[in-house]
């Protein structure tokens, strides 16, 4: 009996018999890893492993269990075992899966998104940057890589020309990412940069996802989340806003509504324009976002009418000329992204813009149109953690038309253009911390004859890790701009080469990025006369060689309160086009530039002072006067900004930034005249800024819902 | 041996239902059978109180293992009482609790860390626990994202701040609407718009005498099932003595 009882006993109180279960928990090269939590599935028998990786615990459990190990930032490692376990239990950790959250490929690539690895600078960085007037373009200019002409005010990068850059919102095309202006009156981007959570901007060497650009690609990317109700006021020296977002549901929509008015402002600060109608500008925007169970749509709609007349200062006249221009953009563009299950995604979107601009110059009436559509699907997947791949499908259509009046003379031309391309690219993991990409892209046009294979490809190694070194390289091609393109709808495409070298460094505080870059331009645009006309000869025979490094050194650490960014281009261009007889460095191009940019904020008064210094060497010029070619040179400047932002209260900020505060006169280029004088000279006339010193002074009022009422009312 | 009535009642009970109604003097070989039956049916029942005993204990093993964690996150051990408090939860499908002061233990850790790293780390996988969606609806697990949200903020309140204000205030909204007598959400938002306030110097009084009501709320709570939140008490009565 007793012995029967002892059987009984033992056999209840083998739950209770413990063994122990021990090991380490290591990498696959063998390196200890540290505070791994080790345990046996649906139990809570484990531990944590010690700094060199061991772990020992007592389990009562017995038979086929499963043993767990997780990692902070690593799959969750699984693995069967019987117990009870003699042996000593090792487990090895694979490389980490996700190589591409480690590594990525830098060369090319400026990120500038709201958080996040390798970004390098934030949305608000934009806004706050002095000198940059809320301007997404300018502010970019203070990045290396990419230059702003003063009088132009377009984004001009590694030495290309404005139409070799375009910009994108959630991957669709916007065909005017620009406000209209006069020739000499610098344009502003479209868009304000608070919109964006995502600013990716690239130097070269971009994503098969993108073509018809020979530099670069500006990608813009709002967040697929549903707005938080609000209220937005905005009144300033130039104009005032109104925006409202309405939330309810998995739903929301925003109304943003602003108008720019030039007239009392040129009233208390003269700028060196004689307006005629102060520059009017009058937007709308509605942008409604539905978030699905597994999908997100995003629908943006904008519309904008501007207006401006004044005396624009002509050489090749005694008095300065009228002009008078107006211009209506429309803009929708509607993206849906869906997750369809099994690690794939798909996106798409169309963007649909229509434009009109009617210019009066002299006795010389020029109205445009231009409509265009992007329709674009994409299907991306990933693999295994190392592997992702997209493949899409889009069509362009552009359909530009303008006249000539000029007293009896009357032309018309234009060009519709229908573009079809596929694209494919998969980014994996070669080695560990070494990632390739490789993309082809390909275009059929019905304008040129030519269909374009566009290869591309890319590396990225981690050295450790703080630091990437990259590599690119890919073909391009794009259509001639719309400005000779419409001359000319046949026109061969333009094509260029990208070649580049990247190194980046983040750690702590710091962020390094040394980029050497070398472009080859083939089949540019050459025409026959002093300037680009309707019965000038066109064709493709030019060409061009671009290289150059940057260097961007970025510090956010060192000193309290104060973040600055050093920026310096060194770009040699040297390009055979337009009408030149021989390559030359062009006359928009900048050999050297220098930006410094800083931002302090003053905690006991709630504000923040940003400064931005630029200093850039002088461009070319063609003086008909001597028998070079492109020899005249101006003068480099320095130009200082600053701005102060006011902290007034949570929903309250009041801003005030200066331009130009030391008060430089730069000279941009030279307008010759197109006929020598009585003495056989050319005359000329400084193409300098429209205003010495611009003057803005803000006042913005977030009413946000949630923070409006403080009462706990419900108590 | 002899089965004391006293302690199996039911035995001498079984013998009074099942045993022969005629009463006769059992023979040898049906005493020894009683015997040997009697034996059995001991052990079967020393069995069962076994598996009884057993299985309670893993019950309290539940209670034993959260006060472990409890006193591993008292005296510091941050990443023990986490990994901890992971292992229950993988065990206890079903029960938010543990996962819930896995996250609050990260959360609150990275309020008093120092290195940068270490500090985003923490944020990031107690977010990573509480972005669970099957707790959208309960007021405690709000309250919880609504402090892991100012941790963040905290960390660059410059470019955060006027993101993630009106979410963080959503949230502790959301909870009272869930649960309006929850004194951690009626806490959490009066503390939040008070530093808000302070930062602009502005008067308090308002969220001051939230911070009361909230104190109520604390007294009148009664705590239902070992572990659930009960937090924060101490923490009114702090704010409320700097309120004066």
């Amino acid at each position: 009996m007793k012995l029967l009882l002892t059987i009984l006993f033992l056999s209840t109180t083998t739950i209770f018999a413990q063994s122990i279960l021990k090991g380490r928990v290591v990498e696959k090269n063998g390196i200890p890893i540290y505070l791994a939590n080790v345990y046996i599935e649906g139990t809570y028998d484990g531990s944590t492993t010690d700094s060199l990786g061991n772990f020992t615990f007592e389990t009562n459990e017995r038979g086929v269990k499963t043993v767990k190990a997780s990692v902070v930032g690593r799959p969750l490692y699984s693995k069967t075992i019987e117990l009870p376990y003699k042996e000593l239990l090792i487990i090895q950790l694979q490389g980490s899966e996700n190589r591409l959250q480690e590594v990525s490929i830098q060369a090319g690539v400026l990120q500038a998104n709201s958080s996040g690895k390798n970004t390098v600078m934030s949305p608000l960085d934009i806004v706050t940057t002095a000198g940059s007037m809320g301007n997404i373009i300018s502010a970019l200019a203070t990045l290396p890589g990419a230059q702003v002409a003063g009088e132009n005010g377009r984004l001009m990068v590694h030495g290309g020309d404005a139409s070799e850059t375009q910009t994108y919102i959630n991957g669709i095309r916007v065909a005017q990412p620009y406000t209209a202006s006069p020739n000499e009156v610098p344009v502003r981007g479209r868009f304000s940069p608070m919109l964006f959570k995502g600013v990716n901007f690239s130097t070269g060497g971009y994503s098969a996802e993108f073509g018809n650009a020979l530099s670069s690609i500006l990608a813009l990317s709002t967040e697929n989340t549903i707005e938080q109700p609000k209220t937005e006021i905005s009144l300033s020296s130039v104009g005032l806003g109104l925006g409202h977002t309405l939330q309810w549901g998995k739903n929301s929509l925003t109304f943003n509504s602003s108008y720019t008015n030039l007239k009392p402002y040129s009233k208390i600060i003269t700028p060196d324009i004689r307006w005629t109608k102060p520059y009017e500008n009058a937007s709308g925007e509605l942008i409604y976002r539905h978030q699905f169970k597994k999908g997100f749509l995003n629908i943006y709609g904008a519309y904008n009418f501007e207006n401006m007349g004044l005396y624009q200062s002509d050489i090749n006249y005694e008095e300065p000329i009228p002009l008078k221009k107006k211009s209506n953009n429309s803009y929708a563009n509607i993206t849906y992204s869906q997750d369809l299950g099994n690690r794939w995604a798909f996106h798409s979107g169309v963007g649909i813009g229509y434009l009109t601009d009617k210019l009066h110059y002299s006795d010389i009436y020029l109205p445009n149109d231009e409509k265009s559509l992007h329709v674009k699907g994409t299907l991306r997947k990933t693999w295994k953690n190392s592997i992702k791949s997209i493949w899409g499908i889009e069509y362009f259509d552009n359909n530009y038309k303008e006249e000539y009046h000029r007293q009896e003379l009357a032309y018309s031309y234009g060009y519709h253009s229908k573009m079809t391309s596929l694209f494919t690219e998969t980014i994996f993991g070669l080695l560990p911390n070494l990632i390739g990409k490789i993309g082809l892209r390909g275009t059929t046009s019905n304008l040129q004859s030519k269909k374009t294979i566009e290869p591309r490809a890319s590396l990225g190694y981690a050295l450790n890790k703080y630091t990437q070194l990259s590599l690119a390289y890919g073909t391009f091609h794009q259509q001639a701009p719309s400005t000779l393109l419409k001359y000319d709808p046949h026109l061969d495409w333009l094509a260029a080469r990208h070649y580049i070298a990247n190194y980046f460094y983040e750690k702590g505080g710091h962020l390094l990025r040394l980029e050497a870059y070398h472009k080859t331009y083939d089949n540019l645009i050459k025409y026959n006369s002093q300037t680009a006309r309707y019965d000038s000869q066109y064709d493709n025979n030019g060409n061009g060689k671009v290289k150059g490094f940057d260097v961007f050194y970025k510090n956010t650490s060192s000193v309290k309160n104060l973040q600055y960014w050093i920026s310096y281009a060194y770009t040699d261009s040297k390009r055979n086009e337009a009408n030149y007889p021989h390559t030359v460095t062009p006359s928009y191009v900048y050999k050297h530039s220098l930006f410094i940019v800083g931002k302090y904020w003053l905690a006991g008064l709630r504000s923040q002072l940003s400064l931005t210094n630029s200093i850039v060497s002088g461009r070319n010029y063609n003086d008909p006067n001597q028998t070079t070619f492109m020899n005249g040179r101006t003068k480099g400047y320095n130009n200082l900004s600053m701005s102060w932002s006011f902290l007034y209260s949570q929903q309250k900020i009041i801003h005030f930034s200066v331009s130009n505060v030391l008060g430089a006169s730069p000279i941009y280029g030279y307008q010759y005249a197109d006929q020598s004088n009585t003495q056989g000279t050319y005359e000329r006339r400084a193409i300098v800024p429209t205003a010495k010193r611009f003057v803005f002074l803000g006042y913005f009022w977030t009413i946000s819902k949630n923070e409006k009422d403080n009462q706990l009312d419900n108590l | 041996m002899s089965v004391h009535p006293k302690l199996f009642p039911f035995a001498s009970n079984y013998w009074q239902f099942h045993g022969s109604s005629k009463r006769h003097e059992p023979t040898i070989e049906e005493s020894k059978m009683l015997t040997t039956k009697r034996k059995i049916m001991k052990s079967i029942i020393i069995a069962i109180i076994c598996f009884i005993s057993s299985s309670t204990f893993a019950q309290s093993n539940y209670e034993k293992s959260m006060g472990q964690a409890m006193s591993l996150w008292q005296s510091g051990e941050i990443q023990k009482a986490s990994a901890l408090l992971e292992r229950i939860s993988q065990a206890e499908k079903g029960n938010w609790i543990p996962a819930y002061y896995q996250a609050m233990i990260l959360t609150t850790a990275s309020f008093r860390e120092k290195d940068k790293e270490a500090q985003t780390k923490y944020i990031q996988s107690a977010e990573d626990i509480l972005n669970n969606s099957t707790q959208d609806n309960n007021s405690e697990w709000l309250v919880l994202r609504a402090m892991n949200k100012t941790a963040f903020m905290v960390t660059d309140p410059m470019t955060k701040a006027k993101e993630l204000s009106p979410i963080i205030i959503g949230l502790y909204k959301k909870a009272l609407a869930i649960t309006p007598s929850n004194p951690r959400a009626a806490l959490g938002l009066a503390e939040f718009q008070i530093n808000a306030k302070k930062y602009f110097n502005q008067e308090t009084s308002k969220e001051c005498e939230d911070v009361r009501k909230a104190l109520s709320l604390f007294n009148e709570e009664k705590p239902t099932a070992p572990f659930t939140p009960s937090w924060g008490k101490d923490r009114a009565e702090q704010i409320l003595k700097e309120c004066k």
